[in-house]
């Protein structure tokens, strides 16, 4: 099967997946009337309208372009650190989005001033214009210490170790907060699609596609990456450039969603293993589509898994990442023992 | 017959590279060797033989552009190599870096394709000139068998036929080689380089390689640079190798 036919059963497989989300959930939509209000005929039930519109809508929509964006950015840092292992999560972006939010919401209040209003434009741009630099500090501590650090493992301690000390920030900042803000932000980090209106939306989504765009730009860069630093250069590419476009697009991709959705594990250093082995090609001309496709594809199921019908109750979205996305990891170091201990000669 | 342009013309040359020192990266430069001049010559194949760790990498990467040098100047068919775009200087120089460089999982077509990398537009699509250009050197070195193995899975040998095919592949006019020869067999010795010597006679290209081996510099270069320690540099024919001249080279003092 050619790479561009199996590209476009993935897309069917998303717009199934997607009208199937819209459909599943606590009270289960049947599927002619969730087609009759989405292409505005009116559905038989106001309450449906609703739930469809205000609910579900919106939360799909963000589990697609956030799942675009995590996958997006793990399969470049992969490439870039040369690491199978790197993703936003494992190398502490997240959690540097996560101090930048906790910073604007929590630091602000102790400073007087709230910006929890999430109703209002500018504070919701302020959170994603925190989390994007938050993860901008992260990743450039982690691409310092990349250069003194051979061999993958080192540097996922760091992640992990920066991972830490943000999260201590965090719990120094969440012991002066009123309880209130302690629960909405713990409930923040267990992750979720679901609590983004549409203006959230809004404002994740234009990053987001900068982002994207930009990571497809360096297509071919990339490619030359795989060969190492020192090929790439000899190769014509423009390393510093290359870095500075790599590092702008991972912070923005991680930022806008770690804003808005919570720090989301797994699914940069899940998908584009999965979609390595549904499409065996490092060409990142096909693999950065791919990745996407396959990204947004596991969100909406996570989401879809994380809602029981008939009940009003969801799992936090980041078990549901873990029990999918971790056997993933562990297969792949248990299949790729060599490879993971640094450099072959 | 009239005297050949250079294709490589060094002059005065201080080799340095730079260090970091401390997690702010504060960076200084160490030189390590100083007034190196020498000149390469279209169809011409010079090895370089000097101790470990004495600048002989640095020397290659500095000549790739890769490394600024600290002093002096190169120029690369009479332009300065600075004022090459970074694409531009991949048309003209290829490089072989030792080892496989970290990589693993990649496959041994996907490298090979990556040499028309400098030639190739933003899709990096090939042309029909491209495919031709990588067919013939595919077939030439027999690699069409394997372009699906990943390199991790082949032998050393094998590996650095790879490595110099994706060389050739981005079609230079100057090759560096860092220790082509190092972990190879003697047969794998002698076919890389009689690729080489063929590529440089029959296309006119030139190269340079550093090497540990002597005897095989002897055999197949035409002139030989010896870098011995305190920027002790000396270029000769390869005929007028001698013991005494290695001894020299090599004794620290």
């Amino acid at each position: 099967m050619s790479l561009l036919m199996r590209l476009f059963i993935l897309l069917a497989l998303l717009i199934i997946l997607f009208l199937g989300s819209l459909l599943w959930g606590s009270a289960i939509i049947p599927f002619e009337d969730v087609l009759r209000i989405l292409t505005g005929q009116g559905g038989s039930s106001e309450t449906w309208e609703a739930i469809l519109f205000q609910y579900r809508l919106p939360k799909s929509l963000t589990a697609v372009v956030a799942g675009m964006s995590l996958s997006v950015a793990g399969l470049q840092m992969q490439t870039f650190f040369r690491n199978p292992l790197a993703d936003p999560f494992v190398l502490g972006i997240s959690s540097g989005g996560s101090l930048g939010v906790a910073l604007l919401l929590m630091g602000g209040g102790l400073l007087g001033f709230s910006t929890v209003a999430f109703s209002v434009h500018w504070g919701l741009a302020g959170i994603a214009l925190f989390s994007i630099m938050g993860s901008l500090v992260m990743l450039f501590i982690i691409l310092i210490v990349s250069r003194f650090l051979a061999g993958p493992s080192s540097l996922l301690m760091v992640g992990l170790m920066s991972g830490y000390i943000s999260s201590s920030f965090v719990t120094a900042l969440l012991f002066y907060s009123d309880a209130e803000r302690m629960r909405s932000y713990m409930l923040w980090t267990m992750g979720s699609f679901s609590s983004v209106s549409y203006s959230a939306l809004q404002i994740m989504t234009l990053p987001i596609l900068i982002a994207l765009f930009l990571s497809y730009t360096q297509a071919k860069p990339l490619n030359a990456y795989l060969l190492g630093e020192e090929y790439a250069s000899s190769l014509g590419v423009n390393v510093k450039r290359l870095r500075i476009m790599i590092l702008l697009s991972c912070a923005l991709l991680t930022g806008s969603v770690t804003a808005f959705c919570g720090p989301i594990g797994f699914m940069g250093i899940a998908v584009p293993h999965i979609s390595r082995s549904l499409f065996p090609v490092s060409n990142h001309h096909i693999q950065i589509p791919a990745t996407a496709l396959c990204g947004a594809i596991l969100a909406l199921v996570a989401e879809t898994l994380s809602q029981f019908p008939g009940s009003a109750q969801a799992l936090p979205l980041n078990s549901i990442m873990a029990l999918l996305g971790a056997p993933v990891v562990l297969t792949l170091i248990l299949k790729n023992r060599a490879s993971l201990h640094g450099s072959h000669p | 017959m009239s005297p050949m342009q250079p294709l490589l013309s060094v002059h005065a040359l201080s080799l340095g590279y730079k260090v970091y020192r401390g997690l702010l990266r504060l960076s200084s430069y160490q030189r390590c060797y100083e007034d190196i001049h020498f000149e390469i010559a279209p169809g011409e194949l010079i090895g370089i033989l000097g101790p470990n760790g004495v600048g002989k990498t640095t020397l290659l990467k500095t000549c790739a552009g890769l490394i600024q040098p600290l002093q002096g100047h190169i120029q690369l068919a009479q332009v300065n190599l600075q004022d090459y775009s970074p694409l531009a200087r991949a048309q003209k120089i290829a490089l072989v870096f030792s080892g496989r460089q970290g990589m693993s999982q990649l496959k041994v077509s996907e490298i090979l394709g990556a040499g028309r990398y400098p030639h190739t537009g933003f899709w990096g699509k090939f042309s029909s000139v491209d495919w031709k250009i990588q067919e013939e050197i595919i077939s030439h070195f027999k690699l069409g068998s394997i372009g699906m193995a990943k390199i991790q899975t082949l032998s050393d040998g094998k590996a650095q036929m790879v490595f110099l095919a994706r060389a050739l592949i981005q079609q230079p006019q100057l090759l560096l080689l860092d220790e082509p020869t190092a972990f190879l067999d003697l047969v794998y010795k002698k076919e890389l380089m009689n690729c080489l010597i063929h590529e440089v006679k029959n296309k006119n290209r030139a190269a340079l390689l550093t090497t540990h081996d002597p005897e095989l510099a002897q055999k197949y270069c035409d002139r030989i640079i010896l870098m011995g320690h305190h920027s002790r540099f000396k270029i000769i024919e390869a005929k007028h190798l001698t013991e005494a001249e290695l001894l020299s080279t090599f004794t620290p003092e």
